[in-house]
């Protein structure tokens, strides 16, 4: 009762969350006790009560398969009827199913859409709140978040953007125009279950997945060093254009996030 | 003021009467409340995941009156500072209001998410319990169906109602989800972009957990609890073996008055548990973690602990990718979809399995004493150390922060740890189990026997469940014989 009363009063005077607590708890103690008291006072068993086993005697097994089977004078179990029926309902099964498609309402389907990104030849590089950003404003050993000027896919488009030294930088051959300055951008969607590579080991020269610990190179075309991962993180081919703003050469080395059946 | 006092037991006479006229419903009545239901503590343990549920529903219901479940920006503007002026989703927005602004309202919130802890926590160990004591055999392996059903359905409601608030942290989680769905061969892509209405994090998930969350399943847990219910009242509940205990009886205590007390007391310390931890422990504190973004994310990041099991499997499962005429198997295919559907279904055949293992086909309606069988506990500890392995791999970055070791050793620990411990666990558990049987070679089930001499250990136990059964008197008098006299049950049996 005290504590009822007590949690009436706390909440008309909105008091704070623990009184509130303690004071219901209370009151619940309080019933749990009288009731273990009530049944404690009882008189005890032990009582006993007769149990069936589950089984049916088989005659009234067979009783019942009679009754199915005869009281309708055959015509339910007629093949023609029957089959009538179970086709009929196979299709309204079937059909039924369609609308399911409805579930993916009007938005991107999958395929070209999981492939594709808006990172494209001389798309401007942006921060989060859209701004551009010239390579001179990253000091070495920055770390950035941007995105390309037009997102399509949100958040799946987001690049890290990393200042590093140049001489520590093996990527492939082929990559090796692919930053300015030290500046080298990797996708930040984890190849592996896709959850953003938020942490960065600045003196190692890697990237960690917090979800689930992958550990990227970032000298070597952030590829996986170690942990579930087993593809590297996507890699943006980066330069400048006339005005000196940072953009993209060209789409992301690959998809961004996690694998699926018809990643090529 | 005694007439005042009679009144509602009037009007509750009258009421019956009412009913009765309408319905004839005192026999069957009358029947119920003298049905009777075996004693032991461990069968109260199905009723506390029974209760936790009438409480979730109960704070669920206070919650929906105040939760927005929309993706829909928003401005924050509720009373807590930091998140002022903060363009956040509506139900992140109302979850933090519901925490600030509603009156009582973060103590309700925090109940909810107490008291889905202590459901799946009871769900577990009375799991355990029907497990260990052969409970699941003809003819209740159909009720085991409908408990492991329960289970995955708890552990999905669970985790959406995690996912609801649109936080930095669960939204992680989702994202992870659909990592997972992502790598299933063949329709991976499809059924995701169909769950989530387009790529993640899409516009239409929140709706849609959020009808999932607060109506189609708890709908379904509340039709399974029933037909849960309804078997067990069919069939009638186990009981051990002991004096007076058969194949063709149930003993133990009446629905009415002892159960039914004994019920409501149990309701109410799960009420008072569940409203101390709400008021006094913080769980979930969303306006910490912040609104979900796709591109920023927590460290340490670990889910709710009934899903810990499959997020350790995707930390420790190493990175194996494969390809299949040209398809690719992603890894998180592995842990992230092979383990848990494996593990359910493992779960779900095992009594059929254990049946074409022991041949045993019967009927049973004596539970089994847990080292009667000890193939099974060896099994079931297995199970149980993979699980913990697992879980416990779920906090590679947390062990390795506190150990102030590098990750990867860690998780090289673990790797190998969750293959050779559970083994090594099974093992020590098969060895204990048959020193346990071999030691106490009378089952209980054969004590009545005449003449048979029981060491004074096993006496003392039997001796005190005397007391509570037959008052001290009776039990005095076991102990006194106990010593070299014949069965003290030839005594004191009833």
């Amino acid at each position: 009762v005290l504590g009822g009363i007590a949690f009436g009063v706390g909440y008309v005077v909105d008091a704070s969350t623990q009184v509130l607590g303690i004071a219901l708890s209370v009151a619940f103690a309080g019933l749990t006790i009288g009731f273990a008291a009530w049944v404690a006072l009882l008189p005890e068993g032990p009582f006993v009560e007769e149990r069936e086993q589950m089984t049916s005697s088989a005659a009234d097994r067979a009783a019942l398969a009679d009754d199915l089977g005869q009281a309708d004078g055959g015509i339910v179990s007629a093949p023609l009827p029957r089959r009538m029926l179970t086709l009929a309902l196979t299709v309204l099964g079937l059909a039924a199913l369609l609308p399911v498609r409805s579930l993916l309402g009007t938005g991107l389907k999958p395929g070209r859409s999981q492939r594709e990104t808006n990172w494209a030849v001389d798309v401007p590089v942006v921060k989060e709140d859209g701004t551009f950003i010239r390579p001179d404003e990253l000091e070495l050993g920055a770390a950035v978040t941007v995105f390309p000027q037009d997102r399509k896919r949100g958040d799946d488009e987001a690049v890290l953007l990393l200042r590093v030294d140049p001489a520590h930088l093996q990527l492939p051959a082929q990559r090796a125009d692919w930053t300015v300055n030290g500046i080298i951008g990797y996708s930040k969607i984890c190849t592996h279950a896709g959850c953003p590579v938020g942490l960065y080991a600045q003196g190692a020269g890697e990237l960690l997945c917090p979800c689930h610990q992958s550990v990227f190179d970032i000298y070597r075309g952030a590829e996986p060093r170690y942990g579930p991962a087993a593809r590297p993180l996507p890699q943006l081919p980066l330069g400048t254009d006339d005005q000196g703003r940072l953009v993209a050469r060209g789409p992301l080395s690959g998809p961004p996030g996690p694998g699926w059946w018809r990643r090529s | 003021v005694e007439a005042i006092m009679i009144l509602p037991r009037l009007v509750g006479r009258k009421v019956g009467e009412e009913i009765d006229g309408r319905l004839r419903l005192a026999k069957v009545a009358r029947h119920s409340v003298a049905k009777v239901f075996p004693d032991h503590w461990s069968f109260m343990l199905g009723e506390l995941a029974l209760y936790s549920f009438t409480i979730l529903v109960g704070t669920g219901l206070f919650l929906t009156m105040f939760f927005d479940g929309s993706s829909a920006e928003r401005a924050y503007d509720g009373s807590y500072g930091p998140l002022h002026g903060a363009q956040t989703s509506a139900a992140y927005a109302s979850t933090v209001e519901i925490s600030f602004d509603v009156r009582a309202g973060l103590l309700v919130r925090q109940v909810h998410h107490w008291a889905a802890l202590l459901f799946l926590a009871a769900i577990m160990v009375h799991l355990c319990r029907n497990f260990f004591t052969g409970s699941f055999r003809r003819p209740r392996d159909v009720n085991w169906l409908v408990g492991v059903t329960l289970l995955i359905m708890a552990t999905a409601n669970g985790f959406l109602g995690y996912s609801l608030p649109d936080d930095l942290l669960s939204g992680t989680g989702l994202r992870i989800i659909s990592g997972g769905l992502l790598s299933i061969p063949v329709i991976g892509s499809w059924l995701t972009f169909l769950l989530f209405g387009g790529p993640f994090p899409g516009t239409a998930l929140e709706q849609r957990m959020y009808a999932t969350h607060v109506l189609i399943v708890p709908a379904a847990i509340a039709v399974l609890i029933s037909i849960h219910v309804v078997i067990i009242l069919r069939q009638k509940h186990t009981q051990f073996a002991g004096r007076g205990r058969n194949q063709t009886n149930v003993v133990g205590s009446r629905v009415w008055p002892t159960y039914a007390f004994r019920s409501l007391s149990l309701f109410c310390a799960a009420l008072a548990v569940c409203a101390a931890l709400g008021g006094l422990v913080q769980i979930n504190p969303v306006w910490i973690w912040g609104p979900f973004h796709a591109d920023a994310v927590t460290s340490p990041a670990q889910p709710d602990w009934y899903i810990g099991w499959v997020e350790g499997a995707l930390r420790l499962f190493p990175p194996w990718e494969f390809r299949v005429f040209g398809y690719l198997v992603p890894a998180p295919f592995w842990p992230a979809i092979v383990l848990p559907v494996l593990t359910f279904l493992i779960m779900y055949c095992y009594p059929w399995l254990e049946r074409r293992f022991t041949g045993d086909r019967a009927e049973h309606h004596i539970l089994q004493r847990v080292r009667d069988v000890p193939g099974r506990v060896a099994v079931g500890v297995w199970a149980i150390a993979f699980l913990i392995m697992l879980e416990i791999g779920g906090a590679t970055d947390l062990i390795a922060r506190f150990s102030r070791q590098p990750v990867i050793g860690v998780v090289w620990f673990l790797r190998i740890g969750v293959l050779v411990l559970p083994v090594l666990a099974g093992m020590i558990a098969l060895w204990v189990t048959r020193r346990l049987r071999a030691s106490h070679a009378p089952h209980l089930a054969d004590l009545p026997v005449a003449g048979l001499r029981r060491r004074p250990s096993r006496v003392r136990k039997g001796s005190s469940d005397d007391i509570a059964r037959f008052g001290p008197g009776v039990a005095d008098h076991a102990e006194v014989d106990a010593e070299d006299a014949p069965d003290p049950d030839r005594v004191a049996g009833p």
